[in-house]
């Protein structure tokens, strides 16, 4: 099941890769010249190959299944949504304000308990704020608040 | 042989390259000790924290981490089972059984001993060879660039965990997604999609931290595994009873030093098949096999040496040729290119003394491992304590962090989450993730020098390969064991060297 979803995935980006490398124009003559070239290669690489899992995927026809149930959906988009929550409140709230709100969140989401999340989550922002920005002098996002 | 190399970067091993490689050291242990952190993922990470380092410490800094991620994954492997990096899975074959007998401070004694020395040996080849490799390799013309970008492919398709097959999709992938950007010779925009942020391509930074940090966070809330309890650890007693069997395991540390040293050159095999194929060897000559996978100190000079000796035998490839010995070395291109470094044999004259600082660097931290794991070994294994909600959120925000600091850009930490999203669907798929990381860096080398060949063939493609294979058969040679590589699995009975054969060595232990 597994190999037969990534030969068809596989397939389908090899033939959208040499057919869209049709749209670059080349500058002069030759083929060093010609920027569509090489991805198309690559394109009938891919095809190929996915064809030769497509046909080794019949031998192994009890492959392992993917396993996404609703749970792991459910879980998955959750906390990719929270991590897109934390991006956006960067450029918002900032580096030590959205981070200090995304650790109590982050560790409750992560099957900690609140009482451990209340107890660590400034420490634990504190300090990698200190670290990196005061330390490292590593740029931090920063926002309309900080 | 020019000695002004071994000495010439003792004036750049100033107060920040020491703290730099110590720091890097005891964030690589600790980072390798905790089981689903990885020396990739620390890399990724660390590699915009060397931004406010001078060249020397930032680079020093990673190859710590590096060297002592490599070594650390044998703390969790004999204290509680689990190999704490990929590298450390054939330790815990006799490491943890040794701990069940109520030695487990010797078990992390041979480890630390043995990865040091193993370590040790691969630094003495890397300062003896790649001067020698880089020299050759001034001389190397396109073709032989693109050949050994596309043998150091195939062997990491080979070697990758599921079939061949599989890794060449993710190694295409890989490739693919070099592309995107501007053409490297005509500068026309590819993949770009009208969007500026990616004419100058994928930010690989970027790119890796969502792979190898973001994902596997995804992938261990999935599996929500129980944090580990102290009642689960075995107590680390007097490690330094190691010392007693050196004379009984030195032929071992040798033979498995050179084996790491061989396997860690070759672009795209890292510390896990080196750890496989050492124990196997060992399997093979020892005198008592069926002691192995019971607690044999065989077993764990087999891995442990091999797996360290994996760090000096891959940094020979980088060093010398520009090419990653395997999946960290390729991150640490980026580091070097963020310092206006360019790795490969114009290295050696245009920094010269960088070059020297490596050699004594990496010297300095196997010696700082072997202290560092003696001393500190059980203070390492408290941290696999912290609660897994705490360490998920903790990396989940150097992530952020991590990204933001390449280029103070946005675009790069939504790229991240990209990847991080696409990484978790490639582990569920089982096709790995290795050969993505190669290709990516390699992408661009092969792709400039197929093209440069093919403009000065003019046409004339198979005449000129083979006028030149007549005078400089180089290219030829590579190209044939590249396509043995690839063919290779549909003809030998006795399968592939992969990660796969973990399972099957065990299977042979326990049938001893």
């Amino acid at each position: 099941m597994k190999d037969l979803i990534i030969s068809l995935s596989s397939f389908s980006l090899g033939v959208f890769v040499y057919f869209y490398s049709s749209n670059f124009s080349a500058v002069g003559g030759g083929i060093s010249n010609d920027p569509a070239y090489y991805p198309k290669i690559l394109g009938i690489v891919m095809i190929l190959l996915s064809v030769g899992l497509f046909i080794s995927s019949f031998k192994n026809i009890r492959s392992a299944k993917v396993v996404l149930n609703k749970e792991i959906i459910k879980n998955m988009t959750t906390i990719i949504v929270v991590l897109v929550l934390y991006v956006q409140a960067l450029v918002v709230l900032g580096f030590p304000i959205s981070t200090a709100l995304f650790t109590l969140f982050g560790i409750i989401l992560f099957g900690g308990k609140l009482s451990t999340a209340l107890k660590f989550f400034i420490p634990i922002s504190g300090v990698i704020y200190l670290l990196f920005a005061i330390l490292f002098k590593m740029p931090m996002p920063s926002g309309i608040f900080w | 042989m020019n000695f002004d190399l071994y000495t010439a970067g003792l004036t750049l091993m100033t107060a920040p390259a020491f703290f730099g490689m110590i720091m890097g050291t005891v964030v690589g242990i600790v980072i390798g000790a905790l089981p689903g952190l990885t020396a990739m993922m620390a890399v990724s990470i660390l590699v915009p924290v060397t931004y406010s380092l001078d060249p020397t410490a930032g680079v020093l800094m990673l190859l710590g981490v590096y060297c002592g991620a490599n070594y650390g994954g044998s703390i969790s492997a004999t204290l509680v089972n689990i190999p704490g990096t990929p590298s450390a899975v054939m330790t815990t074959l006799d490491a943890y059984p040794l701990a069940k007998q109520g030695k487990a401070g010797l078990a992390i004694g041979i480890a630390t001993m043995t990865s040091t020395l193993g370590g040790l040996f691969s630094v003495f080849t890397l300062a003896l060879f790649s001067p020698l490799i880089a020299s050759i390799a001034l001389k190397f013309t396109s073709l032989e660039l693109f050949s050994i970008g596309l043998f150091g492919l195939s062997v990491i398709a080979y070697i990758s965990p599921g079939s061949t097959l599989k890794g060449l999709i993710s190694g295409v992938i890989g490739l693919m997604l070099a592309t995107i950007g501007s053409d490297p010779i005509t500068a026309v925009p590819r993949f770009t999609f009208g969007n500026m942020n990616l004419f100058s391509g994928i930010q690989f930074i970027a790119a890796m931290i969502g792979l190898f940090g973001l994902s596997e966070v995804l992938m261990s809330f999935e599996k929500k595994s129980a944090d580990i309890q102290k009642s689960e650890f075995y107590e680390v007693k007097d490690p330094f009873e190691c010392f007693k069997y050196l004379k009984e395991i030195w032929g071992n540390i040798i033979r498995s030093s050179i084996i790491g040293t061989i396997v860690g050159a070759i672009p795209g095999a890292g510390g896990t098949i080196a750890s496989i194929v050492s124990y196997a060897q060992e399997k093979k000559i020892s005198k008592h096999p069926e002691e192995l996978g019971k607690g044999s100190i065989h077993g764990i000079t087999a891995a442990e040496a091999s797996n360290n000796a994996c760090t000096g035998g891959a940094m020979i490839t980088l060093l010398s040729l520009g090419i990653p010995g395997d999946a960290v070395t390729a991150i640490l291109i980026g580091a070097f290119v963020i310092h206006g470094l360019t790795p490969g044999p114009m290295l050696f004259t245009t920094n010269f003394d960088l070059v020297s600082a490596i050699f004594i660097g990496m010297f300095m931290i196997n010696i700082f491992i072997l202290l560092l794991g003696l001393f500190g070994a059980k203070y390492f294994a408290r941290l696999m304590l912290v609660p897994k909600p705490i360490m998920n959120t903790v990396i989940l925000i150097l992530c952020v962090v991590g990204t933001y600091g390449v280029q103070n850009s946005m675009f790069d930490v939504y790229t991240m989450l990209i990847f991080a999203v696409l990484g978790y669907f490639i582990t569920k798929l089982s096709l790995p993730k290795a050969p993505i990381v190669l290709a990516l860096i390699l992408g661009p080398l092969m792709e400039s020098n197929l093209r440069r060949w093919i403009e000065l063939a003019n046409g004339d493609y198979f005449g000129m390969f083979f006028r030149t294979s007549l005078t400089n058969p180089i290219a030829l040679i590579i190209l044939m064991i590249t396509a043995a590589t690839l063919l290779l699995p549909f003809f030998s009975k006795k399968g592939r060297i992969s990660e796969d054969m973990v399972g099957r060595l065990k299977e042979e232990n326990s049938n001893l």
